[in-house]
């Protein structure tokens, strides 16, 4: 499986007719994206940090369904030029990624979230692979994780070149607000990653923490 | 919140000095460092030198030990150093004039993992 993950925001100066206009039409192009397997778009919720206004995540087959989804006639002519209309949208944070090591179960519904991480502090393949390795066993400890992927992105674009996926589903935001932040092993371990008082300092301080509430499952989607 | 008081968590810099800077290191790290992470909310209570005497041409280790309270104050401390770029330009810049070596590490009491985890 390959995704698209979009995070947008929406101009700031749009008035409450155009940006619900806006909105409306994103939703109507992210439902009619040809060759898309699951589609996630959905408003974000308060508290999201450099999150956007949307959650768009798109789920196909392979990297090859997804150019060509993204090359066809429809694309071109209605969400390239949506995404592409500065007096709409403010800015976007893309990511395209393979499916990476992930675990759990998705709930039927509940609460999905996405960071994308840009690790650009002397990024060996060592000190990676102990990052990734740390992360992925959070969902070990993190009671609240109900399914979870961590997946390094294959293009990027927006205000960092990102180079990681990190993707949870919840019940419901308390299991992201509570015991993903509070267990130990986030705050006494992982995060001194994105510490740059720790000298294993790794993540660029600028990432994006984004989550919306689902209608349906979203990383395992199942059959 | 139940008004119990969350348990202690400790943050250790583990310092390995040049040879014959450990002293200006210390001074540094008290004038330089320690103001703005006490204004983040971390309590200095111990700063310990080994062996118990200045080097003047080999390396001390210096070891300071903060405490902040519970997860609540180890994220307030990371959350607000990450909005000072004067704090990564002490790290980064500033400080390895002194430093060979040095570890970061976030612990707390065996006794109170339990509890720690319990979220």
């Amino acid at each position: 499986m390959f995704s698209v993950v979009r995070l947008i925001q929406l101009a700031s100066k749009l008035s409450s007719r155009d940006r619900a206009e806006s909105a409306q039409a994103l939703a109507t192009a992210a439902s009619q994206v040809p060759g898309a397997l699951v589609t996630l778009f959905e408003p974000t919720c308060p508290g999201v940090y450099h999150g956007g206004d949307f959650i768009w995540r798109a789920a196909f087959r392979d990297a090859a369904a997804a150019r060509e989804a993204e090359a066809s006639e429809s694309w071109r002519r209605v969400v390239s030029t949506l995404l592409a209309d500065r007096a709409r949208v403010e800015s976007l944070e893309r990511v395209a990624f393979a499916h990476g090591t992930s675990g759990g179960t998705s709930p039927r519904r509940g609460l999905y979230r996405v960071a994308l991480f840009c690790a650009n502090r002397n990024p060996t393949p060592e000190r990676l692979a102990r990052f990734a390795s740390e992360t992925r066993a959070m969902p070990r400890h993190v009671r609240s994780i109900r399914s979870w992927q961590l997946s390094t992105a294959t293009e990027a674009g927006g205000t960092r070149p990102w180079t990681h996926v990190w993707e949870q589903e919840y019940d419901d935001l308390a299991g992201l607000n509570g015991p993903y932040m509070l267990h130990p092993c986030h705050w006494s371990e992982v995060d001194r990653w994105f510490d740059p008082e720790d000298p294993d300092w790794l993540v660029d301080p600028f990432l994006c923490h984004s989550f919306c509430e689902s209608e349906s499952p979203v990383i395992h989607p199942g059959p | 919140m139940s008004g119990v008081p969350a348990p202690v968590v400790f943050v250790v810099d583990d310092v390995v000095a040049k040879p014959g800077q450990g002293l200006a290191f210390l001074d540094a790290y008290l004038t330089r460092y320690a103001p703005g992470a006490r204004a983040r909310g971390m309590t200095l209570v111990h700063r310990l030198v080994s062996p118990a005497y200045w080097l003047p041409d080999r390396s001390n280790r210096l070891l300071f030990v903060w405490t902040v309270p519970g997860a609540a104050g180890a994220w307030g401390m990371k959350h607000a150093g990450r909005q000072d770029a004067a704090l990564a330009a002490w790290w980064h810049e500033e400080a390895p004039r002194w430093i060979e070596t040095r570890a970061r590490s976030i612990l707390a009491e065996a006794a109170d993992l339990a509890k720690l985890a319990d979220v």
